[in-house]
């Protein structure tokens, strides 16, 4: 919405949008009548109020317990109306559709470096399907970043040493902002992108042209590092005292000194880069430490690779 | 007899004085010089948003600004504004008392403030600071080559003068009060004041910690923040919030306390809904605490914490409600007189309630996951503190000039200065509120040409306010020249604070007062 060229509203380019712009106007509409109410009452008394003018002032209340408890409850019960309808929209939000689609992004000092499943990497730019519910799965390589899309309504903080995620899903082809809006250091405010909403079939056909899916890359490099020397079956047996990795994804192990975990995104990395943090119950700690060793984009090629190995492909995204 | 002022002219006498009137004034010279030197960086900032493009200084110099102005208004400014200011002159004066309880500990407060502040200013002076005032890590303690040590030890410094204050504040108010001044009469800022000193005893320790943390990981490289060295940069954001979202009671809670004074005198009747107002004040306190999560609903936390903080947070809005619809019902049937302190306090009300209505979109999860970190929250927090505790700090400093150096200010510039200041914050950030819901980041040193109109705005609205602020300077310090006496009670007010001699004299009752109950407006030998 614009104004003699002034932009007043910004423009609606995903699913949830409207939802959020919904839930805005409900608080807008119930904190406008309280404002309005305020104001006129206040107005009022002090134009009829004001000194000498006249009017009757006796016997001026000094409380009354019906009113005053009767805001008290007015304002809770406005309120928990308020906090309903937040909390319904930022589930929506925050709860990621199963059935998404995954493209990784990787948060630097002061750029944005994107992912797709097929392994077509770009920068500043993120090329997204029409249509597609969409799983951003982020990472920082050194400071807090925050990955905001305003006309998406949605955004979030992207930290380093542990994942986070956003899903969208457009609903108009064409450009928008995409930005940094978590303080980063000099060139914050120029930390920024477009996403570039395109059909689907012009996607596909945009994200083909790359030698290695991430998969492969991952596949690659877990060879290069021997993971498969400890982690596989070597000739029918297993090489050494290691877990193996096959089917591992997704599944919930036991921890040495008790307790267990779920092996997800985090665990692996965690495991990779400090392998003696959390060991799985009945394996000795003898992994050697991967810290420093390898970047972001590594890691996240070969969680992606122990990923496909586990039945549930997510990432491949053959058929978006 | 001689008077607090001129009792003893020497300036050992100033230097060394126990008296918490003279104390008082000490934290006024020196609050106002830091919050010129935050106000000169606010003036920078809009100054180079004035144009979309980066061009008046450079990126680094931008983000040194904001650090600048944020660290020195909330620190060095705002939050001992009302407190140490007016909180201090009066305290003893409104409870029949004849000091503090702890004289020297309150002299003390302010070497601690003034040292631990020119150690801030030294950081600023000797190259700045990038952070941020919120420090989050892990640029804090591994990315950034600026001072944040000097920066955070100063500030460290400063917690102590504010752990000092409430403490003495909290004794005092326990144990100094005069024969029949009982909890249900004491002024409503005496209330405020206390809740305010709870939130400084039990959260500016959390602040300390945290920042002897942010050294401990930057000098030693103690892994407690950054992931890289094992630590996890969303514990800093939790405890940072633990204690800064309390500091925005300590800054907002003494000014509410004010306009509770302000009100019933110049609507000449009792203020309405005494208990309520003095309770929710302490319900402010400790619900205060509990709602930290809010600041971090896309950060990292959990879906079901940020729940929890949401419904808090909700709940922590009810008893700012209580006192906006108080004081409303204080104006009925009324005889309101409009003098500066009451434009004031007319100023923040209308300015408080804008301010804590627009925290509830960011309460409301969904919107704030939209709007955090953009433009509507640095509007939205500048209504509290700025719209809502400065006008009531001003307010408060014409209510009780008269009383404080014995002298009246020309009242139709004093009323110029409050209108002024009206129309100039609201020129200054109405339009952050649009330019955030359209999705610009704070924090912005260049931004998209679309931004461009509302900002252009936004900075002509600070031009207005700047002069807004550079009157009351003007003309306050004109006053205690050539103002005319005021006499002990300019405004015809209630409060045994009133009842001595203007400018009070060193040990402010000469016998112990006799306690009527508070605000019995209108006096009945008076009107």
């Amino acid at each position: 919405m614009k104004i003699g060229g002034v932009p007043l509203f910004p423009q609606q380019a995903d699913t949830g949008a409207a939802g959020v712009d919904m839930v805005a106007l409900v608080v807008c509409a119930i904190c406008g009548l309280l404002a309005l109410g305020v104001l006129i009452a206040v107005v009022y008394f002090l134009i009829r109020y004001r000194a000498g003018s006249d009017v009757n002032r006796d016997n001026p209340p000094e409380s009354h317990l019906p009113l005053e408890l009767s805001w008290v409850g007015g304002a809770v019960v406005l309120s928990l109306v308020m906090f309903f309808f937040g909390a319904r929209a930022y589930y929506d939000l925050r709860v990621i559709p199963t059935d998404s689609f995954e493209i990784e992004v990787v948060g630097r000092q002061w750029m944005w470096k994107i992912r797709h499943p097929s392994g077509r990497r770009e920068i500043n730019t993120l090329h997204v399907p029409l249509g597609v519910k969409i799983k951003l799965k982020m990472i920082s390589r050194d400071v807090i970043h925050s990955f905001y899309l305003p006309e998406f309504r949605t955004k979030h903080d992207v930290l380093p040493g542990r994942y986070t995620d956003v899903w969208i899903e457009p609903t108009k082809l064409g450009r928008f902002t995409l930005a940094c809006s978590e303080y980063c250091g000099t060139d914050h405010s120029r930390m920024k992108g477009e996403v570039i909403v395109v059909t689907p079939e012009e996607y596909e056909s945009w994200q083909a042209v790359s030698p290695l899916t991430s998969v492969q890359r991952g596949e690659r490099l877990y060879r290069k590092m021997a993971c498969h020397s400890c982690h596989d079956y070597q000739d029918g047996q297993v090489a050494s005292g290691a877990p193996l990795l096959h089917g591992i994804y997704g599944s919930t192990v036991g921890l040495e000194g008790g307790g267990s975990t779920k092996v997800d995104d985090d665990y692996l990395r965690r495991s990779i880069l400090r392998p003696n943090a959390q060991i799985v119950a009945g394996f000795e700690p003898i992994m050697p430490t991967y810290e420093g060793r390898l970047s972001e984009e590594e890691l996240l090629d070969l969680i992606a690779y122990i990923q496909s190995r586990s039945g549930s492909i997510v990432g491949d995204g053959g058929d978006e | 007899m001689k008077d607090y002022l001129y009792e003893d002219v020497s300036l050992k006498s100033w230097l060394l004085t126990t008296d918490h009137k003279r104390i008082g004034l000490l934290f006024l010279l020196t609050i106002t010089f830091f919050f010129i030197i935050g106000g000169v960086a606010a003036t920078l900032m809009r100054m180079e948003l004035a144009t979309a493009p980066g061009d008046l200084v450079s990126a680094d110099v931008y983000n040194r600004l904001f650090t600048l102005h944020g660290t020195v208004m909330v620190w060095l400014f705002l939050i001992p504004s009302i407190p140490a200011t007016l909180g201090n002159f009066l305290l003893p004066l409104m409870i029949g008392a004849k000091d503090l309880a702890f004289p020297r500990l309150n002299l003390l407060s302010w070497y601690v403030f003034l040292f631990g502040g020119l150690l801030t200013l030294w950081s600023i002076i000797v190259g700045g600071v990038d952070t941020g005032w919120t420090f989050y890590t892990p640029y804090s303690t591994t990315y950034t080559n600026s001072h944040v040590i000097m920066m955070a030890a100063g500030i460290f410094i400063v917690g102590f003068s504010s752990i000092f204050s409430g403490i003495n504040f909290m004794v005092t108010v326990h144990s100094l009060r005069a024969p029949e001044m009982t909890w249900t009469r004491l002024p409503l800022f005496v209330w405020t004041l206390y809740a305010t000193s709870l939130i400084m005893v039990l959260a500016t320790p959390i602040l300390s910690i945290t920042l002897v943390l942010i050294a401990a990981e930057r000098l030693f490289g103690v892994g407690i923040f950054d992931p890289a060295l094992g630590g996890d940069p969303l514990l800093f954001q939790h405890l940072f919030w633990f204690y800064s979202h309390p500091a925005v009671y300590i800054m907002i809670l003494p000014g509410m306390g004010v306009i509770s004074e302000i009100l019933p005198c110049f609507a000449r009747r009792p203020i309405f809904g005494y208990k309520f107002i003095a309770g929710s004040s302490l319900a402010i306190a400790v619900f205060g605490f509990l709602v930290w999560g809010h600041h971090m609903f896309a950060a990292g936390q959990s879906l079901y914490a940020g729940l929890v903080f949401s419904f808090l947070s909700f709940l922590v809005a009810v008893p700012s409600g209580i006192k906006v619809f108080s004081w409303t019902a204080t104006l009925y049937k009324g005889s309101i007189r409009f003098d500066t302190p009451m434009l004031y306090a007319l100023g923040f009300m209308g300015l408080f309630t804008i301010g804590g209505l627009t925290g509830l979109f960011l309460a409301t999860l969904a919107v704030d996951v939209h709007l955090t970190d953009t433009f509507f929250v640095v509007a939205h927090f500048h209504f509290i503190m700025v719209g809502g505790m400065l006008m009531a700090y001003l307010g408060g400093l014409h209510f009780w000039w008269p009383k404080m150096t014995g002298k009246l200010y020309p009242e139709t510039l004093g009323r110029i200065s409050a209108i002024l200041i009206f129309l100039g914050f609201n020129g200054t950030f109405l339009p952050q509120f649009i330019l955030g819901y359209l999705g610009m980041p704070r924090r912005y040193y260049a931004y998209p040409e679309q931004f461009e109109f509302l900002n252009v705005i936004s900075s002509a609205g600070a031009i207005l306010l700047a002069l807004g602020y550079a009157l009351p300077l003007v003309y306050l310090t004109w006053s205690l020249v050539k103002g005319r006496p005021a006499g002990a009670d300019p405004w015809h007010a209630a409060g045994l604070e009133w009842r001595v001699p203007s400018p009070p004299p060193h040990h402010n009752f000469q016998s112990v007062p006799v306690i009527e109950e508070p605000y019995r407006y209108p006096r009945p030998n008076h009107e």
